[in-house]
């Protein structure tokens, strides 16, 4: 049941993802974009160059958002965890626009180093003060929100003393797909390939951490060691995320809340469920963006918030019990 | 056979067991016995290497604890703590299954010979009719 379940969204990806190479300023048939994707032509620019990447970085963002979402919420048992809402993706921000600030012709490998390094030190800062004043999952959200929010005013005080360098840095940040192009791709599924078997990995022990630290560990599991694995597993799929795409907001959150609506608690079908569904949910805010008013071009990360901050707002009621 | 050597267990500066030396005898049921609070859950989470002893050692079959891989351990040793939190959306089934845990592949998967375990406990535990 899971599995068919789990091979139609992966249909629905492929349909929805080839949809979306129809949909841009400039409109084509199919047959136009099948003779392009296969032997170039005339329309090699907008198809080959600049729809096929975005797609498949949405793709890659998309999954890697949802799998970091799935593990942190998986490992902290906090439905109200997520990259984002954790500072995770504004301390990877910060360190990103800092460097591009100043150095803005920075080589990728640099950038993508410096947003993992912000990424690390904020999860570090969220979790030290997680294990010092052992927080309700709400209060460890409100920390949360609180360490990102001043993480992001101080990108925004960046780029206000610094308005010459600031544009590389502004088109970056809004979380947006849009002046990516084929340089970003192999990074982000470069990076799902070498994580996505420690997280096939960590789903069993994900679930037996379920019955609690003792009980795990009485059954050969090392919670410290499994709960660091996850966490920097997920630190360094939403950095790296943030360093290909900027900070797309909700879609850590939204897509493995929905994962568990559709599949239940099991990680085994959580953890692809999550990516699938990530991917999915930044295809369709990347195909908006760009289609809702062509030739304008509206930041996928507004789409996503624009979903993502009411649910967010029906969840915090919904939990009323913390 | 479990055994401890001058086991000491401390929380921060506090010493709840010291210098404990104790042998549980193979093949006996042994009952620690104590009101609330002498130590007894803390002993029992000593000796299957929860807590990490502060001095001393704890010994299993005389090979001290540390000497275990985490797995290896765990087929060896094992604790049903007094509460346990149910986790959400888990059928009594795959609870029973968790048991296994010391035993499968990496990536979790239960082999026949698993599934056949399992089946066996829960009939023999007469819960079979809970699993799903």
């Amino acid at each position: 049941m899971s599995r068919l379940k789990l091979t139609s969204l992966l249909l629905l990806l492929l349909l929805i993802g080839v949809g979306s190479l129809f949909v841009g300023a400039s409109t084509l048939s199919g047959k136009q974009i099948i003779d392009t994707l296969l032997h170039s032509g005339e329309y090699d620019f907008i198809v080959n160059q600049y729809r096929l990447p975005r797609l498949l970085l949405a793709i890659g963002v998309g999954a890697g958002l949802g799998l970091s979402g799935s593990l942190i919420q998986g490992v902290i048992r906090n439905p109200l965890a997520s990259p984002d809402l954790m500072g995770i993706s504004a301390g990877a921000g910060l360190a990103a626009t800092s460097l591009l600030v100043f150095y803005a012709a920075a080589p990728v490998y640099l950038l993508l180093l410096t947003a993992l390094s912000g990424g690390l030190i904020a999860a570090a800062v969220i979790l030290l003060i997680a294990y010092k004043t052992k927080p309700t999952p709400i209060r460890l959200a409100l920390i949360g929100i609180a360490i990102s929010t001043f993480l992001s005013s101080g990108i925004d005080f960046l780029i206000i003393v610094n308005p010459v360098e600031m544009n590389t840095a502004m088109v970056w940040l809004t979380g947006s797909l849009w002046g990516r192009n084929w340089t970003q791709v192999p990074i982000i599924w470069a990076t799902l390939s070498v994580v996505l078997p420690f997280a096939f990995w960590l789903a069993w022990r994900l679930d037996v951490m379920g019955l609690g630290e003792d009980c795990a560990t009485s059954l050969g599991i090392r919670p410290s060691r499994l709960q660091l694995i996850a966490l920097l597993t997920a630190v360094i799929l939403a950095s790296i995320s943030v360093a290909v795409a900027g900070t797309i907001a909700f879609i850590g959150l939204l897509a493995p809340h929905l994962a568990r609506m559709l599949f239940g608690h099991n990680h085994k079908y959580l953890i692809p469920a999550s990516a699938l569904l990530g991917a999915l949910m930044l295809i369709i805010a990347d195909t908006l963006a760009r289609g809702l008013q062509p030739p304008l071009e509206l930041p996928a990360g507004v789409l996503t918030s624009l979903i993502g901050a009411p649910y967010f707002i029906f969840l915090l009621q919904r939990y009323k019990a913390w | 056979m479990i055994s401890t050597e001058n086991l000491t267990v401390s929380y921060g500066d506090k010493t709840i067991i010291q210098d404990l030396n104790l042998t549980l005898p193979k093949g006996k049921i042994t009952a620690l016995i104590g009101p609330n609070g002498c130590g007894k859950s803390t002993l029992l989470k000593a000796l299957a290497r929860i807590n990490k002893a502060s001095a001393g050692q704890v010994l299993l079959n005389n090979q001290p604890l540390q000497a275990f891989a985490d797995k290896q351990l765990a087929q060896q040793l094992s604790l049903l703590p007094q509460i346990l939190t149910t986790p959400e959306g888990v059928t009594v089934q795959r609870l029973v299954e968790y048991g296994r845990s010391p035993y499968i592949s990496h990536w979790g998967k239960l082999n026949n010979q698993d599934k056949q375990l399992v089946n066996q406990a829960m009939l023999e535990t007469k819960v079979s009719e809970f699993a799903t």
